[in-house]
């Protein structure tokens, strides 16, 4: 009889606590901002300006850099697509045997603060808007050169910090 | 003769602080108010300030020349529409200051040729040129930061082992 009640006691205080617990991780908004992914969109692709073929899948790429350099051909290497949290790191391996990382560290009013780098060739933090994107002229590679575009798609928080 | 004509012989001596008085007063109130004029005092603060930045120690190759050269006409056909007619067409004696180490050549082309050398020039780990780019350490490579367009921007950092020579590229180097 004794045990019973403790028994029913220790099963009451539980299901409160589970109770308690879900209450508090459905509060409207909590978090939200570490919460929600980033979306990361990573490009591998080769250029050279030797006579070649535009891959239709980065053509405003191509147009983009075409602006800056004789390009004659681009050829996507490796297409990701990163969901990352803040503070989560996202790795690409190049076809050098290198690898690319990614990672979100916060956000800022001039866009999602990321920390980059390209294995053994830069280390770098940009912050880039959602929607931007920044393109990076890596390794050498065949008669080309390896090119990384990173393009990050995020929510903004209401609030951001301030004076940064 | 509009107000830009008589006005834009004397921006160079408002930005070398030539000018005094009254004369400097009417030059600053017009480019207060013209769209143009701004563009021309923004160039030739940019190439002041270049040409101020510029490591005169640091030479570059031969590919980054060739690199400089390749861009040039793209650069100068975008730069060059901001450049009026007149200002064209003006005798280089007519010309003072940058105008007149010039030459022929279009002050946008003297403001790209600046842009893309001192580019070409950040050695090795260049200071950050934008508010995209904070930090930037290329572990000792030449880099160069260039801002594409309002969503871009591209950071090529420069393999020590070139890919082609800008003659076998075509006269590109990427």
């Amino acid at each position: 009889m004794r045990f019973s009640r403790v028994l029913r006691g220790f099963t009451t205080l539980a299901a409160l606590a589970v109770a308690a617990g879900a209450a508090h991780a459905q509060q409207p908004g909590r978090e939200v901002a570490h919460a929600t992914p980033v979306h990361v969109e990573v490009l591998i692709g080769y250029v050279s300006a030797q006579p070649g073929t535009i891959d239709p899948a980065a053509a405003e790429l191509a147009r983009m850099l075409g602006r800056e350099f004789n390009l004659q051909t681009l050829r996507v290497l490796q297409l990701r697509q990163l969901s990352l949290a803040l503070r989560q790191m996202g790795q690409v391996d190049l076809p050098t045997g290198h690898w690319v990382s990614v990672e979100p560290e916060e956000f800022t009013p001039r866009g999602l603060r990321m920390g980059v780098e390209v294995q053994g060739m830069l280390r770098t933090h940009v912050n880039v808007p959602s929607g931007n994107q920044v393109v990076i002229g890596a390794y050498s590679y065949e008669d080309g050169r390896l090119v990384v575009r990173l393009a990050p798609t995020y929510e903004a928080p209401q609030s951001l910090p301030e004076g940064r | 003769m509009t107000a830009c004509q008589r006005f834009e012989d004397r921006l160079e001596a408002l930005h070398d602080g030539e000018l005094g008085g009254l004369a400097r007063w009417r030059v600053a109130r017009h480019v207060a108010r013209c769209a143009h004029c701004r563009a021309e005092m923004a160039s030739l603060g940019a190439i002041a300030s270049l040409v101020r930045e510029e490591q005169s120690d640091a030479m570059p190759g031969p590919d980054l020349w060739a690199a400089i050269a390749a861009r040039l006409p793209a650069i100068d056909a975008e730069l060059g529409h901001r450049t009026t007619p007149a200002a064209r067409e003006r005798p280089a004696r007519e010309r003072r200051g940058w105008a007149a180490l010039l030459g022929p050549l279009p002050i946008g082309g003297l403001a790209a040729a600046t842009i893309a050398f001192v580019l070409y020039l950040q050695l090795p780990a260049a200071a950050p040129r934008d508010d995209v780019v904070e930090e930037l350490d290329t572990m000792g490579r030449p880099v160069a930061v260039l801002p594409s367009d309002d969503k871009s921007t591209i950071i090529w950092v420069l393999d020590p082992k070139p890919v082609a020579s800008a003659k076998e590229a075509g006269g590109a180097v990427l």
